[in-house]
């Protein structure tokens, strides 16, 4: 069984200025979204999160996820009882903050326009601003005022949608990330998460969930958060497609062994990754096909003398904090 | 050179292009086409089978389906272009309800809202 640790010594430098790095330049702040490059590959963590290059423009599938993830947050804390709004209500709110944060002001045009998205790749041109409000309309439809899983409240009476939660895992190494809600379904609790996708729904796409680097750190964060063990993740996917969006419920589970072994791998990964900038940040060749392909595959296939006015040209700099509050 | 054929059809997304695409796949294998297929979703499909009672050579077919632009009404369109902090109630009402609406045919019919069921005749299409 893990133990947690609560020396707070080494971080607390970094942390007054809002830093997830020690003074040497180590992380400490890890989040599910930097731990999974580490994991994958040093060079690959050096270039996102800790240079901070992004491919240039907007991500489509990356906006489109946060749009619709935080309009059912929004739903669901709207709805919270004890005052919570009507479900018509939430429903006209919700889309209207979304249609609102999907409208770029600057332009004076929508975000996700599907004349910009039309020759993009895969399903990523499905992720369109019309896509996006149909999926909350439909998704609402079905599960807003019927669904057999309720928001669970704290102990302090907030209702457990979009928490940011921070626990130790060794002296030097903090787990941080966001949940986007603890529901009661049947007799027990689940961390509810929201996904998108273009693949068709089945057994064989809620598969990829177990083992998964995100789902492990949620299952075990909820546990913290919730002070009791929960029953698992509950994984309310959506399929996009042309003219229509599917859903699908689906769960994954983890054992208190299956969690202990995660945390002491993360640490592992992560002590491994420290050491990684001693040797030059190494080159893991054979994780660079997976995916559909790593963003620097077009840095990494150059040679190391220009790596860098490759990375300047073709990149732009958004740096990832995992303490930023959402 | 064995005859190729072509087909495109372009409309707005979600019209049935693709569906309609596919019945006339199922009707040009039964008559021997090979098929090239280029959809939305990327999928290239090429599909070969033997023309009944035939030894002359194959022959092919090629279907595009081009989107030229969102399936949605006027209406939703023009509400879609403009400003959404200026929305009135009215506005969000009709943009919901059309959505709903969406979904109550979607869920009638267990297909895209707009793709019907057409007979396709290959002979009115140009290929027998």
């Amino acid at each position: 069984m893990m133990q947690w640790v609560h020396d707070e010594m080494p971080r607390l430098k970094a942390e007054a200025n809002g830093s997830p790095y020690l003074p040497d330049g180590r992380q400490w702040a890890w989040d599910s979204s930097s731990l999974g490059p580490a994991k994958d590959c040093a060079r690959k963590y050096f270039y996102q999160q800790i240079l901070g290059y992004r491919q240039k423009g907007e991500n489509a599938h990356l906006t489109f996820g946060r749009l619709y993830a935080s309009a059912l947050e929004t739903y669901h804390k709207l709805r919270a009882e004890p005052n919570g709004l009507s479900h018509r209500d939430a429903l006209y709110n919700v889309v209207h903050k979304t249609m609102t944060a999907s409208w770029d002001f600057d332009r004076d045009k929508p975000r996700l326009d599907s004349e910009e998205l039309r020759d993009l790749p895969g399903s990523a041109r499905y992720k369109t601003r019309e896509n996006l409000i149909r999926s909350i309309v439909w998704y609402l439809d079905q599960f807003g005022d019927n669904d057999p899983c309720k928001t669970v409240h704290l102990a302090d009476g907030t209702p457990a949608v979009e928490l940011s939660f921070r626990f130790q895992l060794t002296e030097e190494i903090w787990l941080c990330g966001h949940l986007d809600r603890l529901v009661q379904y049947g007799d027990g609790i689940y961390v509810q998460d929201q996904k998108t996708t273009g693949s068709t729904l089945g057994g064989y796409y809620f598969k990829r969930y177990n083992p998964d680097n995100q789902m492990s750190l949620y299952s075990i964060a909820a546990d913290v958060v919730w002070k009791t063990p929960v029953k698992g993740v509950m994984i309310d996917a959506a399929q996009i497609a042309v003219g229509f969006t599917r859903f699908e419920r689906g769960f994954t589970f983890r054992t208190s062994e299956q969690s202990a072994e995660w945390l002491h791998d993360a640490e592992y990964h992560i002590k491994m990754i420290w050491r990684a900038a001693d040797e030059g940040w190494p080159m893991n060749d054979s994780a660079c096909q997976k995916y559909g392909g790593c963003p620097f595959l077009d840095v990494c296939s150059k040679s190391p003398q220009v790596r860098e006015d490759f990375l300047e040209s073709g990149y732009e700099k958004r740096v990832w904090n995992p303490l930023e509050v959402r | 050179m064995p005859p190729k054929m072509k087909i495109t059809l372009e409309g707005p997304q979600g019209t049935g292009k693709s569906i309609f695409a596919w019945f006339i796949i199922e009707k040009a294998l039964e008559s021997g086409f090979d098929i090239k297929l280029y959809d939305a979703s990327d999928t290239i499909t090429s599909r070969a089978s033997r023309r009944k009672n035939s030894t002359g050579p194959k022959r092919s077919l090629e279907i595009r389906c081009l989107q030229t632009g969102a399936n949605m009404s006027d209406t939703l369109a023009e509400l879609f272009s403009r400003d959404p902090l200026k929305y009135s109630e009215q506005d969000l009402e009709t943009i919901i309800a059309e959505y709903q609406e969406k979904r109550q045919l979607f869920m009638a019919t267990g297909k895209a809202p707009t793709a019907t069921k057409r007979p396709v005749d290959l002979a009115g299409l140009g290929l027998l």
